[in-house]
């Protein structure tokens, strides 16, 4: 068979569509405001969209792996919540973080058990943790948004230099979660049982033990991006991460990670996610309200998943 | 043009990347079988799912009874009479018989409500006619594909399709469901009914076919009445080279036993015996359904075994799980690659590298030069057709992926290799280059066991065969007792010396 | 065994969320010489319900009530089931905190009909607010009380913006009608620069605020229709290394959050719906009901209470001494 010249417009599109949609809507959104392309702004938009970013790394491993957590909003306010207590009772901002990650941690190995071990799929398994862990937290506050924070909103809110450390800590997961994809067993693992699980397994994977690990990555991920959010809000709000469990799918599916599973990337997650906290931005600065912000997103949502469906259509 | 049932002309089709079909014209008789062969890859299926409207070509014209037609869906090719039998069947298993043959045209008896009295009725004589023994009540999932491949006929037929594609309708079968699909062509050909029909097995095709179109790397090479060819030459024009033998020679002698299998029993087969010895190939023959590939699933770890004992080299193993069996050197190459052996989505080297990651990474971080090293050694040596190794495995053909499971299992340096049905589906050329893959196996010192439903393969490659029938074994031929008729008594339940 | 341990898993949650359901109902206090009264909150995890909630529950065990409280958990449907279920109670009155989106109106004929008083608070009765007897906080007069605070603090040609609460609800277009007639209206030298709404949400107020301080250099006031809103416009300037000690916020609620706020100088000032003061009505109502000397679907609007660095104190020893504040 000979190969025709060059790439086709759909291979092209896949490879760098969502980058091209991206300068797109940076082109558009410095056109309708003047206050867009500042520094300050950048800067402003990526430290607001930095618990976003990591809950959608969270998703993109599981994602990847054929699997996902509905439940990831009320499990990063958890931890989030978690962290800041640990942090008011001990005066240790390094106790505070671990015992939140330690939380999200556990949080994944009981979702990871139930889906892998009793083959409950993680649709199910993670929308009941959903529910179980609003409780509890609701059990634990009574309701009310957790006031003592002493300085635990130096991880939201603190500065090292110029550049926020929400940002900082963003990009060193980036960084982290790039690497873990590429260059290691897990993350071949992670590609191999959601591209394939029987054959992972035909293939001497451990499936199991793999979806274990992916919630509990998933879960550490989530405490962090909870105790960024938590920071940022300076306040053990119950309520916190309301819906962000939906956005962090989005900015992965749009980001390029499919819904069968076994195809995503870290960079293409980023980019995902920025999208997401730009169209609000944009919007706010042009002084358009929330409901129409709904409708916008609801519809780049579509559209991506269209343009991602479209462009995998297997050659049969 | 008139007097041709179809015509093809300047066909033209190219996927992202790889040009299928290029230039493409044949005519076919009317009421003929038309048989098209080729290598996987060169591009038979894609020519006929254009055919049948799944695919639009690029460019060029399609002609049936003398009129240019325009097909851009399936739905489109049945309104030209045009009905295709498929190579992997899609069907609702949950329907039953009645209602699958009715699908879409069920009696009414006002518009809206379906008749379902008329259409058990009509279900009832046609099976009878047909001389297909199940109550038409009975679920898709409880017949045979022999019996199904028959119904799809009859569901053709019967809904007024005068041209019928056959895509590789004998890979699933046994020997005695063969003759009666060709009966029934036969009976189909007498009707007037034309036939497309795509095969591989150079020992069917020619007690069926009237004409034959040979197609090689998307462009067709010839088209000629079947009589004017032989095995040989349509072999020559097929790969483009003269193949000497379809088996190459092998010239090893086995060594001292070396693994045994005692009472084995598990689901789906019981009490089964057999020993391999170092560097020999056994074959194990059986009709679908004999519990072979229950078996070797259950030996390599795959599913549990309720009783029985391994042995390797003398001493008593565990297979437990597929990771335990790898690391006492025993591995298989899965019958469905598909559902088992291939990861789609991902590239050739991640495929070949999953069962090894260990051996191409330290501390879990992998090491991507070595990677890349390993598995160009084994995209060479098997030969892989493919732009580079960071294909993905979804755009390979199916003899190509085949290699990629092989190399996959080749790089774990087995002691015995499991291979259940390794050329299933795949075209005459590259048959061969695993038969010869095969033979440096055994030559290196590899115990291969090799299920396969193709009698003619068993006996061109093995030392032993092996025959199952209904989940027991029912007896073990030798090199000299070995033919087609011995090895078919037994896994028709007979005994070898009646 | 899988499917068997699905349905298992399934039926499990179904029990969960049916006791869920059924522990909406919490019953308290022995003795109810005065009659059986039902309370029902429109979410118990809902600072101001809760308090409203308790308030009711102790104030009428005061005055001899046995009292139920039962809980919407913030769901219309939830809502009808809850009055139905006190309707079978058959208790001498129902006092209810409706939701906004509940279909109510016909439950309540039913209920009295069957001879139940029924009350309503915090939130008039959407469908139609005149058809039984209210105790509200108007939500106008809340906005408007905040609003004129900050009339009379703000400087000269201050410019403002202002966060609204979820779109299309009475209780935000209500205050924003308040800030609009007690602020801009009232001091024509005022500038709305802009407005957004945040939905009651702190994290949307934060990230609103953040995108306003790119556009904006001279915010002198950022008026809230929550207190929630405007502590996370606080939280923005704080974020943003901006300097906010000239900048005056105000915020409707009144609640903890808020007081401690004002406390540490943060927020300027709020208003409060005194939860005791609503219930201690809503008890005088039903009282009137049942002895008859009230026989008309009256409104009683109870007054609103600014909270600012004068007041605050005593507000946060009253939250203290309710548990709304814990030492």
């Amino acid at each position: 068979m000979n190969k025709t010249k060059g790439m086709s417009f759909t291979t092209f599109f896949n490879k760098w569509g969502i980058y091209i949609i991206l300068l797109l809507m940076i082109i558009i959104s410095a056109i309708a405001s003047p206050n867009f392309l500042t520094v300050s702004n950048i800067l402003s938009v990526l430290r607001q969209s930095t618990p976003t970013i990591i809950l959608a790394f969270a998703a993109m491993f599981l994602m990847i792996s054929g699997n996902m957590d509905l439940g990831a909003g009320a499990g990063l306010a958890f931890s989030g919540i978690a962290a800041l207590v640990a942090y008011t009772s001990s005066g240790s901002l390094l106790v505070g973080i671990l015992f939140g990650c330690v939380c999200g941690i556990i949080i994944g190995i009981v979702n990871g058990v139930i889906t892998a071990y009793l083959a409950v799929p993680s649709f199910i398994v993670t929308l009941a943790t959903d529910m179980i862990i609003r409780g509890l937290i609701m059990i634990y506050t009574g309701g009310q948004a957790i006031t003592e924070t002493d300085n635990f909103s130096v991880i939201g809110q603190g500065y090292a230099g110029p550049i926020p450390i929400p940002i900082i800590i963003m990009v060193v997961l980036l960084i982290i979660s790039w690497f873990i994809l590429r260059s290691t067993t897990l993350g071949r693992k992670f590609y191999a049982i959601g591209g394939n699980a029987e054959a992972a397994k035909a293939a001497c994977i451990n499936v199991k033990a793999a979806i274990v690990q992916s919630y509990m990555l998933a879960g550490v991920l989530t405490a962090i991006s909870g105790i960024v959010l938590i920071s940022r809000l300076n306040s053990g709000s119950p309520t916190a991460g309301d819906g962000y469990a939906l956005d962090a799918i989005a900015s992965t599916v749009i980001g390029g990670s499919s819904l069968n599973g076994g195809v995503g990337t870290a960079t293409g997650t980023l980019v995902g996610a920025i999208i997401m906290g730009l169209i609000s931005n944009i919007l706010n600065l042009m002084g358009i309200q929330s409901y129409v912000q709904q409708v916008v997103k609801g519809v780049i949502i579509i559209l991506a998943v269209i343009l991602d469906v479209q462009s995998k259509k297997k050659k049969s | 043009m008139q007097k041709y049932k179809i015509s093809l002309r300047h066909i033209t089709k190219s996927f992202p990347g790889v040009k299928a079909l290029s230039d493409i014209n044949f005519d076919v008789r009317k009421g003929t079988v038309h048989v098209i062969m080729g290598e996987n890859g060169a591009g038979k299926s894609t020519m006929m799912k254009i055919i049948n409207g799944v695919y639009h070509p690029d460019s060029g014209e399609i002609f049936i009874d003398g009129e240019q037609v325009s097909i851009k869906s399936p739905m489109q090719a049945t309104e030209h009479g045009i009905a295709m039998i498929y190579q992997e069947l899609h069907f609702v298993p949950e329907f039953t018989i009645e209602q699958y043959l009715f699908m879409g045209k069920e009696p009414q008896k006002i518009k809206g409500i379906v008749d379902w009295k008329k259409l058990h009725g009509d279900a009832v004589r046609i099976l009878k006619e047909e001389g297909v023994d199940y109550d038409p009540r009975t679920k898709i999932k409880d017949i045979t594909v022999s019996d199904l491949q028959i119904l799809e006929i009859i569901k053709a037929t019967t809904s007024g399709a005068d041209i019928i594609i056959m895509d590789e309708p004998t890979s699933s079968i046994s020997n005695q469901e063969v003759d009666r699909l060709f009966t029934k062509i036969h009976e189909l050909k007498e009707k007037g009914i034309t036939i497309l029909y795509i095969s591989h097995k150079l020992d069917e095709i020619f007690r069926i076919a009237d004409d034959i179109t040979i197609i090689r790397d998307g462009a067709v090479i010839e088209t000629r009445p079947a009589r004017e060819y032989d095995n040989d030459t349509i072999i020559t024009k097929m790969v483009g080279r003269p193949l000497d033998n379809v088996y190459p020679e092998i010239h090893t002698s086995p060594g001292k036993e070396y693994f045994r299998v005692e009472g084995l029993s598990g689901d789906g087969f019981d009490n089964v015996s057999f020993h391999v010895k170092k560097g020999e190939i056994i074959g194990f023959a059986g009709l679908v359904g004999a519990g072979r590939t229950e078996v070797m699933r259950a030996v390599v770890g795959l599913d549990p075994i309720r009783e029985g004992k391994l042995f390797k080299d003398g001493k008593e193993i565990q297979n437990k799980t597929v990771q335990g069996a790898k690391s006492n050197g025993i591995v298989m190459v899965s019958e469905d690659r598909r559902r088992y052996g291939i990861i789609g989505v991902r590239s050739i080297r991640e495929n070949i590298i999953l069962p090894n990651l260990k051996r191409a990474s330290r501390a879990g971080i992998l090491d991507h030069k070595k990677e890349k090293q390993i598995t160009a050694d084994y995209f060479k040596k098997l030969n892989i057709k493919a732009p580079g190794d960071s294909t993905l495995l979804q755009n390979l053909s199916g003899g190509n992926q085949q290699k990629v499971v092989l190399a996959k299992w080749l790089l774990t340096e087995p002691d015995v290799l499991i291979l259940d049905e390794p050329t299933r589906g795949i075209d005459v050329g590259a048959k061969y280059e695993i038969y010869c893959l095969i033979r440096e196996m055994l030559e290196e010192g590899t115990t291969i066991i090799m299920v396969s439903s193709e009698l003619p393969e068993l006996i061109g490659m093995c030392d032993r065969i092996y025959v199952m029938a209904e989940g027991r074994v029912t007896g073990e031929v030798s090199k000299q007792e070995m033919t087609q008729e011995v090895i078919m008594k037994l896994a028709t339940g007979g005994q070898k010396d009646e | 065994m899988k499917k068997f341990l699905c349905v298992l898993l399934s039926a499990l949650m179904c029990v969960g969320l049916l006791a869920g359901c059924g522990s909406g109902e919490e019953s308290s206090g022995d003795g109810g010489s005065s009659g059986k009264l039902v309370y029902i909150a429109q979410d118990m995890n809902d600072s101001f319900a809760s308090w409203l909630a308790n308030s009711v529950e102790s104030l009428g065990t005061e005055r001899g009530y046995d009292v139920t409280v039962m809980d919407c958990q913030a769901d219309g449907a939830k809502c009808v089931e809850m009055l139905e279920n006190a309707r079978n109670m058959s208790p001498d009155a129902i006092i209810l905190q409706p939701m906004a989106d509940a279909q109510v109106l016909n439950t309540i004929e039913g209920i009295r009909d069957d001879g139940i008083e029924l009350v309503v608070v915090n939130l008039p009765l959407p469908e139609d607010p005149d058809a039984v007897p209210t105790v509200v906080c108007d939500d106008y007069t809340l906005g408007y009380e905040i609003a004129q605070e900050a009339a009379e603090n703000l400087p000269e040609n201050a410019n403002i913006v202002i966060l609204n609460g979820i779109p299309g609800m009475s209780v935000t277009t209500e205050r924003r009608r308040g800030f609009q007639e007690g602020l801009l209206d009232a001091r024509s030298d005022v500038t709305l620069l802009a407005e957004l709404d945040a939905s009651f949400n702190k994290d949307e107020a934060m990230d609103a605020m953040d995108d306003w301080l790119q556009k904006f250099d001279d915010i002198d006031g950022v008026i809230c229709a929550s207190d929630g809103m405007a502590l996370g416009a606080i939280e923005s300037y704080k974020s943003n290394n901006k300097d906010y000690s000239n900048v005056q916020f105000y915020g409707i609620d009144g609640l903890a959050e808020g007081c401690l706020s004002i406390q540490s100088g943060e927020l300027t000032a709020t208003v409060l719906q005194d939860a005791q003061t609503m219930a201690d009505e809503a008890l005088n109502m039903v009282e009137g009901l049942l002895d008859g000397s009230i026989t008309d679907n009256q409104t009683v609007d109870i007054d609103a209470k600014i909270v600012n660095s004068d007041n605050v104190e005593e507000i946060i020893e009253m939250h203290r001494e309710n548990g709304l504040i814990e030492e």
